[in-house]
């Protein structure tokens, strides 16, 4: 008995003395292996007297339990162990950048124009776009703006040498899209457009979005609903200062240009709007003893320009990288 | 339009908020633009006379002069002045005066005496002059005044921004009228002028085309002396209105254009004679114009001819060069007429020249003021040029009553403004703006608008005029109520979000370049899908449309590598131009590659980009559209014919890819050659797949590799696409694994490794594959004439 005891302080001993699973095979072995120590105690127990057999069988099942469990402990340690430095032996410096190429970005006239969509999608509004090599028609006659108007002259225009012009607006396009439809209308037209205009603040290209809403009932009130909605969806700002003006486009009767109140406590002119004359109406084939509509011209890149904090209309449409770039991470959601 | 605010502000009772009104006037559509002080902040300067002045005992250049500020003291100054000298009087700066520049007068010493203020040169108190030494003033400055209010500096200058559509304000009596209808500011002006005829002279006065010329008003005036100073208020007036003062007849006819919006014309009398004629030009009539050159003009052209019927001017737009005035003019035919705006529009433009007056008679003048101009001018010349005035003579065809009335309901001001307004409110804004109302019932109103007033032509007009006094942010903001349907997914712009977050996740660069370009690059970059169009008035050298979008973005390139980019990945999506036809101009979305293959990188081999890092770009692209084949093409004059590719969905041209040309890159001085694509958004969404979901097999994949040797110019992928489309059973995809090109194969040929890779829907058995490669290996030998290389 006390051998058994003895044996079993030194292969307790031993085990945790073990640092590898191969000294664990081989501890097994000397212990619990055909010619192992305990099992030699086992083969032992046939020899004992009946009164002794079975204490001293007991004895050497609780050693061999006990020895087996402080095997699969040490097994678990050392299997720990052994992991613990593997993954020590493969660390890596994961603060250096990824391998793969730099993600790129949206311009930012894009990323403002989604958003854009995005508001007036929530309104059921269609999206269309027209010729931007405009016909005289179009641009024009259609909108109410007969030659020699003098309204012509506000829109310094780019001609074709077969006397086409390169569309001043995107106006033209609500005309294309409603003549062949019966209202409701309610359409979008995003675009660029063209101007005999180029200093610090003029670009001779640059990007409208042209609304247009008729139905029965539309009123000067509704454009004031949608507008005010627009610019606070657009701007994320709740308590947005808007101021709405009488002005004039041919086009429109009554017409009204939008300020809105700048950081600096100036009022900025952001987009031209009004209800649409009947006589572009009637160009459109639309009844005007039935339907009204309201009609709103946006100017995108301006509105670009106050969202992202852009100082220089110039930067634009230079594509220079290190401006580009700085719009990877931004999305139409971006605040 | 600039004004000086000191000359609208006499004609008010009460002297009006002017912050106010302008926040009204600007609500009202007549945007103030900017509001300038003629002059800067100074104060404590005032009119001085020098009273005494002697040599300073210790300075040779300094001069010790006793002035007088009109209050009984004489205050010592000292003065280094060369132009100082008893009798002048001058601006001087009293102790505490501020100067513009924030310098505050006090007493100072200057060797050994003390000056008791400074005497003031035009630049220090900012009205620069060009004069050395101190600004002198006239004889008759009262002494003691304020130069501020002797020189009204206290005045402001005031920038309207008219609108095409409001003519009527163009003038200082048009602003009366349209504040006093927007506030409860009321104005006095009288238009009794007076006009003595002392002369018995009369212009003879045709008129031809009545409905061009509805009414002209002329005098003869003589004797007038066109060389005297007229009052400095009138040429301040002039002045801060933006115009130049010229000659004491023009600055009276501008300082009366601009008081009441009548433009007003004068004739030298003794060039054009005793009668005007009004008519049209003839075929090839000319004129000497004001800078001597002559032009021609054309017969809508409404002219005013001299006694011998010889055109003196262009009606309404400019006069003559030989029938104006000049200093030594002594008797004028002064006119005054109202010209139907669609007469005088566009003459401006067609003649290349710049009038105040054609502006105005374009958006149209008050019908009713011809004569009364006419007077005042007459009696501001004789007051202050001297002269007699003849009779004047008016031809009218001015009928008033015959003005259409318009009749707009009660109920339609609400339906379009969106707010109930009261019958009374709404007759009493029409009344305010000096609308005639003709007739009004309980449901209907009758009104005729005022005689200034040509933009209201319909009831809508009517209504507006309504909206925009109430005042616009007074009407409530309703959303619309709507009648929602369901729309079906817009699929253009599902694609073209699709395509950009593809191209950004892949580290594209969005790009936004000009449609017009130079034409250099033009020659350069012509897609032979269209031809060149130009434009008649570019700008900076932009004169030709692009018809590919490689232009920008090679451009958009060439300045980012000035500036030291080493990798660049743009794309831009914009329409080209093949022809002015409006079906002719393509959406296109186009991308660039350059340079390195990656970013700088602490990871990997640095290796410029090729032909298939591109492809696999356009092939991403096109990964929902069906059908996709790649052709070579040299047809591109900018792209290099042999990595050209054009792309083909469902056998339609869908884009055109490859590397540019290196003649191209050498005329641009590029060192390396970037790789571009260019495909037809709207051709892509023709084309989507039409997609249909199979069952998946459960059973294992099995694959076979196979090596072909074939002659070197064989195109690999159209033998995949060949044997994918033999529609060998339980094929389900090939791919290129291996290209290799050895001596040992031959001169001329390569060797081609694929995979084939089968699965079925049970297990397929050796056998049953070795039939199906068998099968493979047979109809591509067949087709291409290749050789198996053998398994590997």
């Amino acid at each position: 008995m006390d051998n058994l005891n003895l044996v079993l302080t030194e292969v307790l001993d031993a085990l945790h003395q073990t640092l590898s699973i191969q000294e664990l095979e081989q501890l097994k072995s000397k212990y619990i292996g055909k010619s192992g120590v305990i099992t030699a105690f086992m083969q032992e127990l046939k020899n004992l007297p009946v009164e002794e057999k079975k204490e001293f069988g007991a004895k050497v099942n609780q050693i061999k339990v006990r020895f087996e469990t402080a095997l699969n402990n040490q097994k678990e340690i050392i299997l720990a162990n052994e992991i613990k430095e593997k993954l020590a032996s493969e660390t890596i410096d994961v603060t250096l950048a990824g391998r793969s190429a730099k993600s790129g970005s949206l311009h930012p006239v894009s990323i403002a124009l989604t958003r854009m969509l995005n508001i007036f999608a929530g309104l059921g509004f269609d999206i269309a776009d027209g010729p931007e090599i405009e016909s005289d028609y179009y641009n024009f006659m259609a909108l109410n703006m007969p030659e020699n108007h003098p309204a012509r002259a506000m829109q310094d225009t780019f001609y074709t040498k077969n006397s086409k012009v390169l569309r001043t607006h995107t106006s033209p396009i609500q005309v294309r899209y409603a003549e062949n439809k019966t209202p409701p209308i309610k359409v979008i037209a995003p675009g660029r457009v063209y101007r005999v205009d180029m200093d610090a603040t003029h670009s001779p290209m640059f990007h409208q979005l042209e609304g247009l809403w008729i139905d029965k009932g539309i009123s000067l009130a509704n454009l004031k609903g949608v507008i005010i909605q627009f610019l606070k969806l657009f701007f994320a700002k709740e308590d947005l200062q808007i101021r709405f003006r009488a002005s004039f486009f041919p086009f429109t009767e009554p017409s009204a240009e939008v300020d809105i109140l700048s950081a600096n406590g100036k009022w900025l002119e952001v987009l031209g709007c009004g209800m649409v004359h009947p006589q572009v109406l009637k160009n459109m084939n639309i009844d005007t003893g039935v339907y009204r509509g309201f009609a709103f011209g946006i100017g995108i890149d301006r509105f670009t320009m106050l969202k992202y904090g852009i100082n220089d209309l110039r930067l634009m449409f230079e594509n220079d990288l290190d401006f580009l770039t700085q719009f990877k991470g931004v999305n139409e959601v971006s605040l | 339009m600039k004004i000086a605010l000191s000359w609208l502000e006499e004609y008010f009772i009460d002297k009006p908020n002017w912050d106010f009104v302008f926040d009204k006037l600007t609500g009202a559509g007549i945007e103030i633009e900017g509001i300038e002080p003629v002059a800067p902040y100074f104060s404590g300067i005032i009119v001085a006379e020098v009273v005494e002045c002697e040599r300073h005992p210790n300075a040779d250049k300094l001069n010790l002069c006793k002035v007088n500020v009109g209050n009984n003291e004489l205050l010592s100054i000292v003065c280094g002045a060369s132009n100082v000298e008893v009798g002048v009087k001058v601006p001087c700066a009293i102790i505490g005066a501020v100067l513009p520049d924030g310098l505050v007068i006090a007493e100072r010493k200057m060797r050994g005496v003390t000056s008791f203020g400074m005497l003031c040169s035009g630049d220090e108190i900012a009205m620069p002059n060009g004069v050395d030494g101190l600004l002198l003033l006239p004889q008759d400055a009262p002494v003691g005044l304020s130069i501020r209010d002797y020189l009204s500096l206290d005045d402001k200058i005031i920038e309207l921004k008219i609108t095409p559509n409001r003519g009527d304000c163009l003038s200082i009596r048009g602003l009366l009228r349209e504040i006093s209808s927007l506030t409860d500011y009321t104005y006095k002006y009288s238009d009794d002028y007076i006009l003595k005829t002392t002369i018995s002279d009369k212009i003879k006065v045709n008129v031809d085309v009545a409905e061009a010329c509805p009414n002209y008003v002329g005098v003869i005036i003589k004797n007038i002396n066109n060389k005297v100073k007229l009052p400095d208020f009138i040429i301040k007036r002039i002045l801060r209105s933006g115009y130049r003062s010229v000659s004491p007849l023009v600055d009276i006819v501008s300082y009366v254009m601009l008081e009441l919006g009548q433009p007003l014309h004068t004739f030298d009398y003794e060039k054009i004679g005793d009668s005007v004629r009004v008519r049209f030009a003839n075929e090839n009539e000319t004129l000497k114009v004001l800078d001597g050159t002559v032009v021609t003009l054309t017969t809508d052209t409404l002219v005013i001819c001299g006694e011998d019927n010889h055109v003196v001017a262009i009606a309404g737009v400019m006069g003559g060069l030989d029938s104006g005035v000049c200093v030594d003019t002594t008797s004028v035919v002064l006119e005054s007429a109202f010209f139907k705006p669609d007469v005088i529009a566009g003459k401006t433009k067609k003649y290349v020249v710049s009038s105040d007056a054609a502006y105005r008679f374009e958006r149209g003048v008050d019908t009713k003021i011809q004569e009364k101009a006419l007077r005042y001018a007459t009696q501001l010349i004789i007051q202050y040029l001297g002269g007699e005035a003849g009779q004047t003579v008016s031809v009218s065809h001015i009928n008033e009553e015959q003005k259409p009335s318009i009749k707009v309901k009660f109920s339609e001001f609400e339906a379009l403004i969106g707010i109930k307004l009261s019958d009374e409110e709404i007759t009493a804004i029409l009344t305010k703006l000096e609308f005639n109302i003709v007739k009004q019932d309980k449901v209907m109103l009758d009104v005729t608008p005022p005689s200034f007033r040509f933009d209201i032509a319909i009831k809508e007009d009517v209504i507006e005029e309504v909206a925009r006094v109430y005042g616009y942010d007074n009407i409530p903001a309703v959303l619309p109520v709507v009648n929602y349907t369901m729309d079906a997914v817009n699929p253009l712009q599902t694609r073209i979000n699709k395509i950009k977050s593809s191209l950004v996740s892949r580290g594209y660069n969005e790009i936004i370049s000009y449609a017009f370009i130079e034409d250099t690059y033009a020659k350069i970059f012509q897609s032979p899908e269209g031809v060149v169009v130009s434009l008649k008035n570019p700008i900076a050298g932009l004169s030709v449309m692009r018809s590919t979008l490689f232009a920008g973005l090679v451009r958009t390139m060439q300045n980012n590598i000035n500036r030291g980019a080493e990798s660049i990945k743009l794309f831009e999506l914009a329409r080209v131009f093949y022809s002015e036809d409006e079906n002719a101009q393509p959406l296109k979305i186009a991308g660039l590659l350059y340079g390195n293959r990656d970013q700088i990188n602490w990871s990997n081999q640095r290796c410029e980009v090729d032909f298939y890092d591109i492809k696999s770009e356009v092939e991403i692209l096109l990964n929902n559209t069906s059908e996709i084949k790649f052709v070579a093409c040299a047809d591109y004059q900018f792209l290099h014919s042999g990595r050209c590719a054009k792309i083909y969905a469902c056998g339609k041209e869908i884009g055109i890819m490859g590397q540019l040309h290196p003649l191209v890159g050498q005329t641009l001085g590029l060192d390396s050659l970037p790789y571009m694509f260019e495909l037809d958004i709207n051709a892509l969404t023709e084309h989507d797949i039409v997609f249909s979901f199979q069952p998946i097999s459960k059973y294992q994949k099995v694959t076979r590799d196979l090596a072909f040797i074939t002659d070197s110019s064989l195109s690999v992928g159209l033998m995949i696409n060949y044997i994918k489309s033999c529609n060998i059973d339980d094929l389900r995809d090939v791919v290129v694994f291996d290209i290799y090109k050895g001596s040992h194969l031959g001169e001329g040929k390569k060797s081609i490794a694929i995979k084939l890779i089968f699965q079925a829907d049970k297990t397929l058995t050796d056998e049953e594959i070795e039939v199906k490669v068998n099968q493979v290996i047979k109809n591509s030998v067949e087709q291409f004439n290749i050789k198996l290389r053998g398994d590997i």
